[in-house]
């Protein structure tokens, strides 16, 4: 192997875990399955050679495999989310919480599942029309808040002006949801309390379209963007001299940001620290590699949620945790320790 | 030889009130000019109206023979490039991505970095003797490597102008001296706007006094630099001389503060009976 191809092992290890992750991930369950079955399993899909068990055949593409996928879907949607606020806003603590995205996002959701009927919420899967009426209410409020954030920005976009319209707006639209939340009867609201704390329980193949398509696009667009985007990190003035129009690519990606983050929130519910956490540890461990960083975020992102979901399956055996429960322990956990060490800053 | 970029009849007002008028000058091609002025006489703003953040409510600034309003700002931005006198931390970026930085008005969306890009790239670390620091952290080096890094982004970004806010600014003498001559090295077109008079004395060809928002005086640093214009626009006085380190033809000038101005003003008010 080349000595350039030896400097780049960080992101090979990162590739052969995102490979491997999900893996390891479609064994791991309350069925006993093994790596072997699993095989076996996806061998059978194109070869007649092979011969899978029915019922494991059917946990596995039909339950784990969608679940899995989108789980890596939403993390490394999340994290590129995150990456991409943090850089158009230069705030090392931007997640698409900070901005009202997520709570806007999660409004506009519980709204729409309050007039269409709880059971959506509540019986798992979705109708397409319910599932689409969701990621559009979803939609909505995330734009709304952003909206909301950049008219109280000022003329110019003022980044300190934007946090604290964006803290503002993620706390109304919280109360908004609570509201909606405590008027409903006490069944439903419970069940969409634990939509609300996040859960890939949902997944389906029918419901995994509009995520990847979504994330590939936002991922070409933020790429397309890259050069600009990292204009943006010298300072406003300093991106202007540098060609950047920067108010317009600053609305237009926290639009696109707005998008992600409500098609993520409509399918999983609310997943907090992730756009926030994952961008921090890969700028730490990629320092060398920033022309990489955009992919190394989703990859990161993509493998990180995978094993939070293995997680929240088999903690408590029988039962399943809430995933923004665990995002949030790991998150405020992995700063508190990482703000100990001298060297962070 | 012909100017780079003139300036008539500029205007700025920030709200109603009017910070920059009558502001009338040229830069010769190739020519080092230096802004002087007192804190608050209006160098930066009018600096960011040459660099398009500033819209001029009146007057025209022209690059050749284009007027730089009609241009859109990635057009501005191949043709002039800024040296701020304060650096973002660039979250983490190293020494080479912000290098990098220069190509974003060279390049469109979806336009990858070429082999030639790097080899630019590579160019412009080596002419700033940045090698050994191109790996590290932006926000770690030091004032004077952060000035050297932002040299070879306006090296890579080859533009025909290079605007500079105060570049020596919380440099110490070495790298004050050293940042100015790899300025006049690059061989464009500068202008800066410059605190201390003894170095823009020494390195501007021409040089522009601004003070209450207007032009008040231009021309040679010697025909410049007078004592009276000093104690006019800075009200501190001074006495000038030869320069001890001028070659032959160079006519450079030392100005040596007086440092109790008080009793110089009162031994010059003696001298004058």
């Amino acid at each position: 192997m080349s000595n350039s191809l030896l400097k780049k092992w960080p992101l090979f290890l990162l590739i052969m875990l995102a490979v491997a992750s999900p893996l390891f991930a479609l064994v791991l369950g309350v069925a006993n399955i093994s790596l072997s079955d699993v095989l076996n399993i996806f061998c059978a899909q194109v070869s007649d050679s092979c011969e899978a068990n029915r019922l494991k055949e059917r946990i596995v593409l039909e339950l784990r495999l969608p679940r899995i996928i989108l789980a890596f879907l939403t993390g490394a949607g999340l994290a590129l989310a995150g990456r991409v606020l943090q850089t158009v806003t230069r705030n090392p603590l931007a997640d698409p919480y900070l901005f009202g995205i997520s709570s806007g996002a999660m409004f506009g959701a519980v709204i729409v599942i309050s007039l269409t009927g709880f059971s959506v919420a509540t019986q798992g899967v979705f109708s397409n029309w319910a599932q689409l009426g969701l990621t559009g209410g979803a939609f909505i409020g995330s734009a709304f808040s952003v909206l909301l954030v950049i008219s109280m920005a000022g003329r110019s976009v003022q980044i300190e002006r934007m946090v604290l319209a964006g803290v503002a707006t993620s706390f109304m639209f919280s109360a908004a949801t609570s509201l909606v939340l405590y008027a409903s009867d006490p069944q439903a609201a419970s069940s969409l309390i634990f939509w609300t704390l996040g859960s890939f329980s949902r997944a389906s193949w029918d419901t995994l379209a509009i995520p990847f398509v979504v994330l590939i696009l936002c991922f070409i667009l933020f790429s397309g963007f890259s050069r600009q985007l990292t204009a943006l990190l010298a300072g406003d003035e300093n991106a202007r001299s540098l060609g950047v129009e920067v108010q317009k690519l600053r609305i237009s990606m926290l639009l696109l940001t707005s998008l992600l983050t409500a098609i993520l929130v409509a399918n999983t519910g609310g997943i907090g620290f992730v756009g926030l956490m994952i961008p921090h540890i890969v700028r730490r461990l990629y320092v060398n590699y920033s022309r990489h960083l955009m992919w190394v975020t989703i990859l990161f992102g993509g493998v990180f949620m995978v094993w939070v979901d293995v997680l929240s399956r088999s903690l408590i055996k029988g039962h399943e945790l809430p995933i923004g429960v665990i995002t949030a322990a790991f998150g405020s956990v992995f700063f508190l320790l990482v703000m100990r060490r001298k060297n962070w800053s | 030889m012909g100017n780079i970029l003139s300036v008539q009849d500029l205007h700025w007002s920030a709200g109603n009130t009017e910070i920059l008028s009558d502001i009338n000058f040229d830069i010769p091609e190739g020519a080092f000019v230096g802004l002087i002025g007192p804190n608050g006489a209006g160098k930066s703003s009018l600096m960011r109206c040459l660099y398009g953040v500033n819209k001029p409510s009146q007057g025209e600034i022209k690059l050749y023979d284009q007027n730089l309003l009609d241009l859109s700002v990635r057009e501005q931005a191949k043709k002039i490039a800024v040296i701020l006198q304060e650096h973002s931390n660039q979250m983490g970026l190293n020494a080479w991505d912000v290098v990098a930085q220069g190509l974003t008005p060279h390049k469109g969306l979806f336009e990858w970095t070429t082999k030639q890009d790097l080899i630019r790239i590579d160019a412009a670390i080596k002419k700033m003797d940045l090698s050994p620091l191109q790996q590290q952290p932006f926000e770690q080096l030091s004032g004077g490597e952060k000035q050297r890094v932002m040299l070879a982004r306006a090296h890579v970004q080859s533009p025909q102008l290079l605007i500079m806010d105060e570049p020596t600014n919380h440099l110490d003498v070495h790298y004050q001296i050293d940042m100015l001559n790899m300025v006049k090295k690059m061989g464009i077109s500068v202008l800066a706007s410059i605190h201390d008079l003894n170095l823009a004395a020494a390195f501007c060809d021409y040089l522009l006094v601004i003070d209450h928002g207007k032009i008040v005086k231009q021309g040679l640093p010697k025909d410049v630099l007078t004592q009276s214009l000093i104690a006019d626009v800075f009200q501190t006085t001074v006495q000038i001389d030869e320069h001890p380190f001028s070659k032959d033809g160079q006519e450079k000038i030392r100005i040596t503060y007086a440092y109790d101005q008080s009793s110089a003003l009162n031994e010059k008010g003696e001298s004058h009976e």
